[in-house]
Protein backbone atom coordinates (compact mmCIF):
# COMPACT_ATOMS: atom_id res chain seq x y z
CA UNK A 1 0.00 0.00 0.00
CA UNK A 2 2.70 2.56 1.11
CA UNK A 3 4.48 1.28 -2.33
CA UNK A 4 1.48 2.26 -4.44
CA UNK A 5 0.82 5.57 -2.22
CA UNK A 6 4.77 6.59 -3.45
CA UNK A 7 4.16 5.87 -6.46
CA UNK A 8 0.34 7.91 -6.90
CA UNK A 9 2.75 10.79 -5.54
CA UNK A 10 5.76 10.24 -7.67
CA UNK A 11 3.28 10.16 -10.39
CA UNK A 12 1.40 13.73 -9.52
CA UNK A 13 4.26 15.54 -8.11
CA UNK A 14 6.26 14.32 -11.33
CA UNK A 15 2.92 16.31 -12.97
CA UNK A 16 3.95 19.82 -12.01
CA UNK A 17 7.97 19.41 -12.91
CA UNK A 18 8.10 21.69 -15.98
CA UNK A 19 11.32 21.57 -17.44
CA UNK A 20 13.59 24.59 -17.36
CA UNK A 21 13.33 26.05 -20.76
CA UNK A 22 16.22 26.90 -22.55
CA UNK A 23 17.98 28.45 -25.50
CA UNK A 24 17.45 26.62 -29.09
CA UNK A 25 20.31 27.88 -30.30
CA UNK A 26 23.53 25.26 -29.54
CA UNK A 27 27.19 26.78 -30.21
CA UNK A 28 30.02 24.95 -30.77
CA UNK A 29 32.52 24.44 -28.35
CA UNK A 30 36.13 25.26 -29.03
CA UNK A 31 36.97 21.44 -29.20
CA UNK A 32 34.22 20.59 -31.57
CA UNK A 33 36.02 23.55 -33.73
CA UNK A 34 38.97 22.39 -34.13
CA UNK A 35 37.89 18.48 -34.47
CA UNK A 36 35.56 19.79 -37.71
CA UNK A 37 38.06 22.53 -39.30
CA UNK A 38 36.90 22.32 -43.21
CA UNK A 39 33.22 20.81 -43.57
CA UNK A 40 31.15 20.05 -46.37
CA UNK A 41 26.93 21.86 -46.47
CA UNK A 42 24.28 20.12 -47.76
CA UNK A 43 21.34 22.47 -48.23
CA UNK A 44 18.10 20.61 -47.68
CA UNK A 45 16.23 21.05 -51.00
CA UNK A 46 13.28 23.26 -50.36
CA UNK A 47 9.87 21.92 -51.67
CA UNK A 48 7.57 25.21 -51.00
CA UNK A 49 8.66 27.56 -52.84
CA UNK A 50 7.53 31.09 -51.37
CA UNK A 51 5.13 30.02 -49.17
CA UNK A 52 2.01 32.80 -48.60
CA UNK A 53 0.92 32.46 -44.91
CA UNK A 54 -3.21 33.76 -44.52
CA UNK A 55 -5.40 33.15 -41.40
CA UNK A 56 -7.76 30.72 -41.08
CA UNK A 57 -10.41 31.89 -39.00
CA UNK A 58 -11.83 29.43 -36.43
CA UNK A 59 -15.91 29.82 -35.02
CA UNK A 60 -14.52 26.67 -32.34
CA UNK A 61 -15.91 29.48 -29.73
CA UNK A 62 -19.51 29.81 -31.01
CA UNK A 63 -20.33 26.24 -31.49
CA UNK A 64 -18.10 24.45 -28.29
CA UNK A 65 -21.07 25.20 -26.22
CA UNK A 66 -23.23 23.25 -28.29
CA UNK A 67 -21.35 19.85 -28.48
CA UNK A 68 -21.09 17.62 -31.34
CA UNK A 69 -23.87 19.35 -33.17
CA UNK A 70 -21.85 22.38 -32.63
CA UNK A 71 -18.80 22.01 -33.51
CA UNK A 72 -20.31 20.00 -37.02
CA UNK A 73 -22.02 23.28 -37.42
CA UNK A 74 -18.63 25.45 -36.49
CA UNK A 75 -16.77 23.39 -39.00
CA UNK A 76 -19.00 24.04 -42.04
CA UNK A 77 -18.65 27.60 -41.13
CA UNK A 78 -15.46 27.78 -41.04
CA UNK A 79 -15.32 26.04 -44.71
CA UNK A 80 -17.28 28.87 -45.85
CA UNK A 81 -15.43 31.74 -44.19
CA UNK A 82 -11.99 30.33 -44.85
CA UNK A 83 -12.45 29.31 -48.67
CA UNK A 84 -11.90 32.61 -50.43
CA UNK A 85 -8.67 33.38 -48.24
CA UNK A 86 -7.39 30.15 -48.82
CA UNK A 87 -7.79 30.12 -52.30
CA UNK A 88 -6.27 34.11 -52.65
CA UNK A 89 -3.61 32.91 -50.72
CA UNK A 90 -2.95 29.83 -53.07
CA UNK A 91 -2.99 31.92 -55.68
CA UNK A 92 -0.30 34.40 -54.70
CA UNK A 93 1.54 31.56 -54.21
CA UNK A 94 1.28 30.51 -57.58
CA UNK A 95 2.10 33.51 -59.18
CA UNK A 96 4.99 33.45 -56.82
CA UNK A 97 6.30 30.27 -58.33
CA UNK A 98 5.80 31.26 -61.97
CA UNK A 99 8.62 33.87 -61.46
CA UNK A 100 10.53 31.90 -58.74
CA UNK A 101 11.21 28.24 -59.21
CA UNK A 102 12.13 25.81 -56.58
CA UNK A 103 15.40 25.53 -58.94
CA UNK A 104 15.91 29.16 -58.86
CA UNK A 105 15.45 29.44 -55.18
CA UNK A 106 17.99 26.53 -54.64
CA UNK A 107 20.82 27.47 -56.90
CA UNK A 108 20.82 31.21 -54.84
CA UNK A 109 21.20 29.42 -51.88
CA UNK A 110 23.65 26.69 -53.02
CA UNK A 111 25.92 29.89 -55.19
CA UNK A 112 25.99 32.13 -52.09
CA UNK A 113 27.35 29.37 -49.25
CA UNK A 114 29.69 28.84 -52.10
CA UNK A 115 30.97 32.12 -52.11
CA UNK A 116 32.30 31.90 -48.62
CA UNK A 117 34.40 28.68 -49.50
CA UNK A 118 37.86 30.05 -48.66
CA UNK A 119 40.93 30.39 -51.43
CA UNK A 120 42.97 27.34 -52.02
CA UNK A 121 45.88 29.20 -50.79
CA UNK A 122 44.63 30.60 -48.03
CA UNK A 123 45.48 29.36 -44.37
CA UNK A 124 42.24 28.68 -42.66
CA UNK A 125 41.43 27.95 -38.91
CA UNK A 126 38.02 26.54 -36.77
CA UNK A 127 35.58 25.81 -39.15
CA UNK A 128 34.87 26.83 -42.72
CA UNK A 129 32.72 25.42 -45.72
CA UNK A 130 34.81 22.47 -47.42
CA UNK A 131 32.07 22.17 -49.96
CA UNK A 132 28.60 22.86 -50.93
CA UNK A 133 25.84 20.75 -52.37
CA UNK A 134 22.25 19.86 -52.11
CA UNK A 135 20.03 17.36 -51.43
CA UNK A 136 16.28 16.37 -51.07
CA UNK A 137 15.76 15.64 -47.70
CA UNK A 138 12.19 15.58 -47.80
CA UNK A 139 11.89 12.15 -46.56
CA UNK A 140 15.17 11.69 -44.55
CA UNK A 141 14.76 10.13 -41.27
CA UNK A 142 18.04 10.62 -39.96
CA UNK A 143 20.63 13.83 -39.80
CA UNK A 144 23.12 13.25 -42.20
CA UNK A 145 26.80 12.95 -40.42
CA UNK A 146 28.98 15.39 -40.21
CA UNK A 147 27.72 17.81 -42.66
CA UNK A 148 26.61 21.35 -42.10
CA UNK A 149 23.25 20.96 -42.75
CA UNK A 150 21.14 24.56 -43.99
CA UNK A 151 17.00 24.70 -44.50
CA UNK A 152 15.31 27.74 -45.90
CA UNK A 153 11.63 28.92 -45.57
CA UNK A 154 10.17 31.51 -47.64
CA UNK A 155 7.02 33.35 -46.66
CA UNK A 156 5.22 36.36 -47.37
CA UNK A 157 3.38 38.54 -44.55
CA UNK A 158 -0.40 37.75 -44.88
CA UNK A 159 -0.54 41.26 -46.37
CA UNK A 160 1.97 40.17 -48.75
CA UNK A 161 3.91 43.81 -47.77
CA UNK A 162 6.75 41.86 -46.08
CA UNK A 163 8.95 38.34 -47.23
CA UNK A 164 10.40 36.25 -44.17
CA UNK A 165 13.18 34.09 -44.79
CA UNK A 166 14.26 31.68 -41.90
CA UNK A 167 17.32 29.50 -42.24
CA UNK A 168 18.03 26.85 -39.91
CA UNK A 169 21.71 25.44 -39.42
CA UNK A 170 22.51 22.59 -37.98
CA UNK A 171 25.95 19.84 -37.80
CA UNK A 172 25.39 16.74 -35.48
CA UNK A 173 28.29 13.71 -35.80
CA UNK A 174 29.34 10.38 -33.97
CA UNK A 175 32.68 12.33 -32.99
CA UNK A 176 31.10 15.38 -31.81
CA UNK A 177 27.96 14.26 -29.30
CA UNK A 178 26.22 17.29 -28.04
CA UNK A 179 26.91 17.79 -24.14
CA UNK A 180 24.47 20.71 -22.59
CA UNK A 181 26.26 23.85 -21.33
CA UNK A 182 23.21 24.83 -19.07
CA UNK A 183 22.80 23.53 -15.74
CA UNK A 184 19.09 21.63 -14.26
CA UNK A 185 18.57 21.93 -10.98
CA UNK A 186 17.66 18.13 -11.22
CA UNK A 187 18.08 15.76 -14.08
CA UNK A 188 18.83 16.50 -17.67
CA UNK A 189 15.85 16.91 -19.44
CA UNK A 190 16.00 14.28 -22.40
CA UNK A 191 15.71 16.62 -24.99
CA UNK A 192 19.30 18.14 -24.03
CA UNK A 193 20.84 14.94 -24.08
CA UNK A 194 20.48 14.03 -28.10
CA UNK A 195 20.70 15.96 -31.07
CA UNK A 196 22.70 18.23 -32.84
CA UNK A 197 26.54 19.52 -31.80
CA UNK A 198 25.58 22.91 -33.58
CA UNK A 199 22.00 24.65 -33.96
CA UNK A 200 20.80 27.90 -34.98
CA UNK A 201 18.35 30.39 -36.91
CA UNK A 202 19.05 33.26 -39.06
CA UNK A 203 15.88 35.50 -40.41
CA UNK A 204 15.61 37.85 -42.77
CA UNK A 205 13.07 40.27 -43.23
CA UNK A 206 12.82 42.31 -46.68
CA UNK A 207 12.16 45.77 -46.93
CA UNK A 208 8.55 46.59 -46.37
CA UNK A 209 6.35 47.28 -49.86
CA UNK A 210 4.02 50.35 -48.84
CA UNK A 211 0.26 49.36 -48.04
CA UNK A 212 -2.28 50.34 -50.46
CA UNK A 213 -5.00 52.70 -49.00
CA UNK A 214 -8.55 51.88 -50.71
CA UNK A 215 -9.72 54.05 -53.67
CA UNK A 216 -12.84 53.72 -56.43
CA UNK A 217 -9.81 52.69 -58.54
CA UNK A 218 -8.17 50.41 -56.18
CA UNK A 219 -11.69 48.97 -54.99
CA UNK A 220 -12.78 48.20 -59.31
CA UNK A 221 -9.57 46.52 -59.69
CA UNK A 222 -10.10 44.57 -56.78
CA UNK A 223 -13.34 43.04 -57.84
CA UNK A 224 -12.07 42.62 -61.26
CA UNK A 225 -8.99 40.31 -59.49
CA UNK A 226 -12.09 38.30 -57.62
CA UNK A 227 -13.70 37.64 -60.83
CA UNK A 228 -10.64 36.82 -62.57
CA UNK A 229 -10.19 34.19 -59.70
CA UNK A 230 -13.27 32.56 -60.45
CA UNK A 231 -13.06 32.31 -64.17
CA UNK A 232 -12.25 28.56 -65.10
CA UNK A 233 -9.95 27.80 -67.21
CA UNK A 234 -12.54 28.40 -70.58
CA UNK A 235 -12.40 31.87 -69.35
CA UNK A 236 -16.18 31.55 -68.01
CA UNK A 237 -17.22 32.93 -64.57
CA UNK A 238 -19.17 30.31 -62.53
CA UNK A 239 -23.06 29.49 -63.21
CA UNK A 240 -25.50 30.52 -60.75
CA UNK A 241 -27.07 28.70 -57.38
CA UNK A 242 -23.58 27.09 -57.66
CA UNK A 243 -21.26 26.87 -54.48
CA UNK A 244 -18.39 28.28 -57.01
CA UNK A 245 -21.10 31.33 -57.97
CA UNK A 246 -22.31 32.32 -54.30
CA UNK A 247 -18.36 32.20 -53.08
CA UNK A 248 -17.52 34.54 -55.62
CA UNK A 249 -20.69 36.45 -54.79
CA UNK A 250 -19.10 36.40 -51.18
CA UNK A 251 -15.80 37.64 -51.81
CA UNK A 252 -17.65 40.30 -54.69
CA UNK A 253 -19.75 41.71 -51.96
CA UNK A 254 -16.36 42.23 -49.18
CA UNK A 255 -14.37 43.54 -52.25
CA UNK A 256 -17.04 46.06 -52.38
CA UNK A 257 -17.54 47.33 -48.74
CA UNK A 258 -15.01 49.50 -47.56
CA UNK A 259 -12.79 47.52 -45.68
CA UNK A 260 -9.27 46.57 -46.95
CA UNK A 261 -8.33 42.77 -45.52
CA UNK A 262 -4.92 41.90 -44.93
CA UNK A 263 -5.83 38.94 -47.95
CA UNK A 264 -7.27 41.84 -50.42
CA UNK A 265 -4.02 44.16 -49.93
CA UNK A 266 -2.29 40.90 -51.35
CA UNK A 267 -3.41 40.50 -53.99
CA UNK A 268 -1.92 43.91 -55.14
CA UNK A 269 1.77 43.55 -53.47
CA UNK A 270 2.32 39.84 -54.91
CA UNK A 271 2.05 41.54 -58.04
CA UNK A 272 4.30 44.44 -57.20
CA UNK A 273 7.02 41.62 -55.89
CA UNK A 274 6.49 40.25 -58.95
CA UNK A 275 6.86 43.05 -61.51
CA UNK A 276 9.90 42.67 -63.60
CA UNK A 277 9.91 39.16 -63.46
CA UNK A 278 10.10 39.05 -60.10
CA UNK A 279 13.10 41.71 -59.87
CA UNK A 280 12.22 43.21 -56.51
CA UNK A 281 11.88 39.07 -55.21
CA UNK A 282 14.85 37.89 -56.65
CA UNK A 283 16.76 40.81 -54.45
CA UNK A 284 15.67 39.99 -51.68
CA UNK A 285 16.34 36.53 -51.97
CA UNK A 286 20.00 37.22 -53.25
CA UNK A 287 20.05 39.49 -50.51
CA UNK A 288 18.85 36.94 -47.98
CA UNK A 289 21.27 34.35 -49.11
CA UNK A 290 24.40 36.72 -48.93
CA UNK A 291 23.46 37.34 -45.18
CA UNK A 292 22.28 33.19 -44.44
CA UNK A 293 26.15 32.44 -46.35
CA UNK A 294 27.96 34.62 -44.18
CA UNK A 295 26.37 34.51 -40.62
CA UNK A 296 26.31 30.93 -40.66
CA UNK A 297 29.97 30.78 -41.22
CA UNK A 298 30.56 33.14 -38.66
CA UNK A 299 28.71 31.77 -36.09
CA UNK A 300 30.07 28.16 -36.49
CA UNK A 301 33.00 29.79 -34.63
CA UNK A 302 31.44 31.48 -31.90
CA UNK A 303 31.53 29.18 -28.74
CA UNK A 304 29.74 31.77 -26.30
CA UNK A 305 26.77 29.92 -24.72
CA UNK A 306 23.11 31.76 -24.86
CA UNK A 307 21.40 32.69 -21.91
CA UNK A 308 17.92 33.41 -21.43
CA UNK A 309 17.75 36.30 -19.57
CA UNK A 310 20.71 39.00 -21.63
CA UNK A 311 20.18 41.55 -24.20
CA UNK A 312 19.87 41.89 -27.45
CA UNK A 313 22.81 42.89 -29.50
CA UNK A 314 23.38 45.57 -32.46
CA UNK A 315 25.99 43.58 -34.42
CA UNK A 316 26.15 45.40 -37.93
CA UNK A 317 24.12 48.20 -39.68
CA UNK A 318 24.52 48.87 -43.32
CA UNK A 319 24.50 51.59 -45.55
CA UNK A 320 20.53 51.23 -45.92
CA UNK A 321 20.03 51.28 -42.31
CA UNK A 322 19.45 47.76 -42.21
CA UNK A 323 20.74 46.04 -39.19
CA UNK A 324 21.55 42.41 -37.80
CA UNK A 325 21.05 41.57 -34.37
CA UNK A 326 21.52 38.56 -32.33
CA UNK A 327 18.56 37.89 -29.80
CA UNK A 328 19.96 37.98 -26.62
CA UNK A 329 17.15 36.46 -24.43
CA UNK A 330 14.30 33.97 -24.65
CA UNK A 331 14.15 30.39 -26.09
CA UNK A 332 15.62 32.45 -29.61
CA UNK A 333 18.51 33.66 -27.59
CA UNK A 334 21.45 33.38 -29.77
CA UNK A 335 19.41 33.50 -33.18
CA UNK A 336 20.66 36.41 -35.61
CA UNK A 337 17.87 38.50 -37.02
CA UNK A 338 17.94 40.98 -40.35
CA UNK A 339 16.01 43.49 -40.32
CA UNK A 340 14.96 46.12 -43.00
CA UNK A 341 14.61 49.97 -41.27
CA UNK A 342 11.95 52.27 -41.00
CA UNK A 343 9.17 49.65 -41.34
CA UNK A 344 5.83 51.44 -41.19
CA UNK A 345 2.89 48.78 -41.17
CA UNK A 346 2.60 45.57 -38.41
CA UNK A 347 3.59 42.22 -40.23
CA UNK A 348 1.70 39.28 -39.35
CA UNK A 349 2.31 36.29 -40.44
CA UNK A 350 -1.56 34.23 -40.10
CA UNK A 351 -1.57 30.65 -38.16
CA UNK A 352 -1.01 28.21 -42.02
CA UNK A 353 0.82 28.97 -44.87
CA UNK A 354 -0.22 27.78 -48.78
CA UNK A 355 2.04 27.12 -51.27
CA UNK A 356 1.77 26.59 -54.78
CA UNK A 357 -0.03 24.01 -56.54
CA UNK A 358 2.86 23.05 -58.57
CA UNK A 359 5.04 22.36 -55.65
CA UNK A 360 2.69 20.43 -54.15
CA UNK A 361 2.57 17.95 -57.26
CA UNK A 362 6.00 18.30 -56.48
CA UNK A 363 5.87 17.32 -53.54
CA UNK A 364 3.58 14.16 -53.86
CA UNK A 365 5.98 13.18 -56.66
CA UNK A 366 8.59 13.05 -54.12
CA UNK A 367 6.94 11.34 -51.68
CA UNK A 368 5.69 8.31 -54.82
CA UNK A 369 9.22 7.96 -56.03
CA UNK A 370 9.99 7.33 -52.74
CA UNK A 371 7.06 4.83 -51.82
CA UNK A 372 8.41 3.36 -55.15
CA UNK A 373 12.15 2.92 -54.30
CA UNK A 374 10.70 0.54 -50.99
CA UNK A 375 8.32 -0.85 -53.32
CA UNK A 376 11.23 -1.96 -55.68
CA UNK A 377 13.63 -3.19 -52.58
CA UNK A 378 10.73 -5.37 -51.10
CA UNK B 1 -42.44 29.11 -15.96
CA UNK B 2 -39.85 27.64 -18.26
CA UNK B 3 -39.38 30.53 -20.78
CA UNK B 4 -38.41 32.40 -17.55
CA UNK B 5 -35.80 29.98 -17.10
CA UNK B 6 -34.83 30.29 -19.98
CA UNK B 7 -34.66 34.23 -20.52
CA UNK B 8 -32.65 34.23 -16.57
CA UNK B 9 -30.22 31.32 -18.45
CA UNK B 10 -29.73 33.60 -21.21
CA UNK B 11 -29.22 36.95 -19.35
CA UNK B 12 -26.84 35.11 -17.07
CA UNK B 13 -24.93 34.14 -20.10
CA UNK B 14 -24.62 37.29 -21.08
CA UNK B 15 -23.84 38.93 -18.42
CA UNK B 16 -20.90 35.96 -18.42
CA UNK B 17 -19.61 37.00 -21.58
CA UNK B 18 -20.05 40.76 -20.70
CA UNK B 19 -17.79 40.39 -17.69
CA UNK B 20 -15.03 37.71 -19.65
CA UNK B 21 -14.55 40.65 -22.01
CA UNK B 22 -14.17 43.42 -19.96
CA UNK B 23 -11.62 41.68 -18.30
CA UNK B 24 -9.86 41.17 -21.41
CA UNK B 25 -9.93 44.97 -22.25
CA UNK B 26 -6.97 45.88 -20.31
CA UNK B 27 -6.81 49.76 -20.91
CA UNK B 28 -2.64 50.30 -22.21
CA UNK B 29 -0.90 52.43 -19.73
CA UNK B 30 2.54 53.87 -20.42
CA UNK B 31 5.08 51.95 -17.74
CA UNK B 32 7.92 49.59 -17.61
CA UNK B 33 7.07 45.91 -19.02
CA UNK B 34 6.67 43.60 -16.56
CA UNK B 35 6.60 45.80 -13.68
CA UNK B 36 2.97 45.04 -11.36
CA UNK B 37 2.33 42.83 -14.19
CA UNK B 38 2.08 45.30 -16.80
CA UNK B 39 0.76 43.44 -19.86
CA UNK B 40 1.71 46.54 -21.98
CA UNK B 41 4.64 49.08 -21.93
CA UNK B 42 8.64 49.49 -23.08
CA UNK B 43 11.29 47.64 -22.18
CA UNK B 44 14.66 49.33 -23.51
CA UNK B 45 18.66 48.85 -22.76
CA UNK B 46 21.75 50.73 -24.52
CA UNK B 47 23.82 49.45 -27.49
CA UNK B 48 27.64 49.23 -27.60
CA UNK B 49 27.28 51.99 -30.66
CA UNK B 50 25.59 54.25 -28.21
CA UNK B 51 22.17 53.93 -29.45
CA UNK B 52 18.99 52.20 -27.55
CA UNK B 53 17.14 49.58 -27.98
CA UNK B 54 13.08 50.28 -27.53
CA UNK B 55 10.97 47.42 -27.24
CA UNK B 56 7.09 48.41 -27.22
CA UNK B 57 3.79 46.08 -26.46
CA UNK B 58 0.40 47.52 -26.99
CA UNK B 59 -3.23 47.03 -27.42
CA UNK B 60 -3.07 49.55 -31.17
CA UNK B 61 -0.95 50.33 -33.60
CA UNK B 62 -1.08 54.03 -32.27
CA UNK B 63 -0.36 53.27 -28.84
CA UNK B 64 2.62 51.90 -29.76
CA UNK B 65 4.05 54.55 -31.97
CA UNK B 66 2.40 56.74 -28.62
CA UNK B 67 4.43 54.58 -26.45
CA UNK B 68 7.99 54.55 -28.37
CA UNK B 69 8.01 57.92 -28.74
CA UNK B 70 7.39 59.15 -25.13
CA UNK B 71 10.04 56.74 -24.48
CA UNK B 72 12.88 58.17 -26.50
CA UNK B 73 11.80 61.74 -25.10
CA UNK B 74 12.30 60.04 -21.94
CA UNK B 75 15.76 58.54 -22.30
CA UNK B 76 17.08 61.74 -25.19
CA UNK B 77 15.50 64.51 -23.10
CA UNK B 78 15.80 67.33 -24.91
CA UNK B 79 18.04 66.34 -27.50
CA UNK B 80 16.45 65.58 -31.24
CA UNK B 81 16.13 62.39 -31.76
CA UNK B 82 16.80 59.76 -34.71
CA UNK B 83 14.85 56.50 -34.94
CA UNK B 84 14.80 53.08 -36.90
CA UNK B 85 12.02 51.22 -36.26
CA UNK B 86 12.87 47.48 -37.43
CA UNK B 87 10.03 45.11 -36.02
CA UNK B 88 6.78 45.73 -36.18
CA UNK B 89 4.47 43.11 -35.55
CA UNK B 90 1.35 41.04 -34.60
CA UNK B 91 1.74 37.69 -33.79
CA UNK B 92 -0.80 35.38 -33.55
CA UNK B 93 -1.30 33.42 -29.94
CA UNK B 94 -3.61 30.67 -29.36
CA UNK B 95 -6.36 31.16 -26.81
CA UNK B 96 -8.52 28.57 -24.62
CA UNK B 97 -11.75 29.04 -23.17
CA UNK B 98 -15.01 27.72 -21.85
CA UNK B 99 -18.27 28.58 -23.65
CA UNK B 100 -22.14 27.88 -22.29
CA UNK B 101 -25.53 27.52 -23.90
CA UNK B 102 -28.20 29.01 -22.48
CA UNK B 103 -29.12 25.58 -21.34
CA UNK B 104 -26.64 25.07 -18.39
CA UNK B 105 -24.34 23.08 -20.65
CA UNK B 106 -20.86 23.85 -22.71
CA UNK B 107 -18.00 23.07 -23.96
CA UNK B 108 -14.01 24.54 -24.19
CA UNK B 109 -12.35 25.52 -27.05
CA UNK B 110 -8.86 26.76 -28.60
CA UNK B 111 -8.67 29.17 -30.88
CA UNK B 112 -5.78 30.87 -32.65
CA UNK B 113 -6.16 35.15 -32.53
CA UNK B 114 -4.06 38.25 -32.68
CA UNK B 115 -1.95 39.31 -30.19
CA UNK B 116 -0.76 42.64 -29.07
CA UNK B 117 1.07 45.06 -30.88
CA UNK B 118 5.12 44.84 -31.22
CA UNK B 119 7.23 47.13 -32.21
CA UNK B 120 10.90 47.61 -31.31
CA UNK B 121 13.49 50.15 -33.02
CA UNK B 122 17.01 51.78 -32.78
CA UNK B 123 17.16 55.08 -30.81
CA UNK B 124 20.07 57.33 -31.62
CA UNK B 125 19.95 60.68 -29.32
CA UNK B 126 21.71 63.41 -31.08
CA UNK B 127 21.30 66.83 -32.03
CA UNK B 128 20.04 67.06 -35.76
CA UNK B 129 21.99 69.95 -37.45
CA UNK B 130 19.90 72.59 -39.36
CA UNK B 131 20.52 72.79 -43.13
CA UNK B 132 22.96 75.52 -44.02
CA UNK B 133 21.54 78.28 -46.77
CA UNK B 134 23.52 76.62 -49.89
CA UNK B 135 21.65 73.28 -48.98
CA UNK B 136 18.67 72.40 -50.37
CA UNK B 137 18.78 69.13 -48.60
CA UNK B 138 20.40 67.94 -45.62
CA UNK B 139 23.20 65.18 -46.26
CA UNK B 140 22.21 61.57 -44.73
CA UNK B 141 23.67 61.33 -41.78
CA UNK B 142 27.02 58.79 -41.85
CA UNK B 143 28.85 57.11 -38.97
CA UNK B 144 26.05 54.47 -38.73
CA UNK B 145 28.22 51.95 -40.08
CA UNK B 146 30.43 51.93 -36.67
CA UNK B 147 29.31 48.69 -34.97
CA UNK B 148 31.87 46.02 -35.03
CA UNK B 149 31.84 43.17 -37.57
CA UNK B 150 30.58 39.83 -36.14
CA UNK B 151 33.67 38.55 -34.10
CA UNK B 152 34.07 34.36 -34.44
CA UNK B 153 35.57 33.48 -31.41
CA UNK B 154 39.20 31.78 -32.28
Amino acid sequence: MRHLLGAALAVALSACATATPVPTMRPLTQAQIDTMGPTPVVIAENNNGVEKSWFYTSSASAGAAYGLVGALVSAAMDAIINAGPSRRATKSANEAAEELTLTDLNQSLEAHLRREIPAADVTVTGVVYSDVRSEQLLLARDPIEDVVQVAVRYTLSEDASTLRIIATASYESAQTPYATPHTFSGSVPRAETEGPAYRNNFTYYSSQLEVPTLTPELRERLVASVQDSARNDAGQLPEEATDEYRGMQRELENARDDRLTKDEIAIFLTREWLQDDGALLRREVEEAHVFIARYVALDLNRTTVPSMAGSDELIETLEDQRTVRRIGQGIESGAYISSAANVTSFSTYGNVIAIASVHSDHIDAVRDAAAGQRRARR
Amino acid sequence: MRWRHQAAARACALAAGVFALSACATPATYGPLGADNQPFGYRDHPNADGSHTIFIVADSAPSAHAFWDQRAREICGDTAYQKNIFRAQRPVVSTTGYAVNPYGGGGSYQQDVYGSFVLEGYLRCEAVVPPTASESMPEPTSGQNSAPEPNPTP
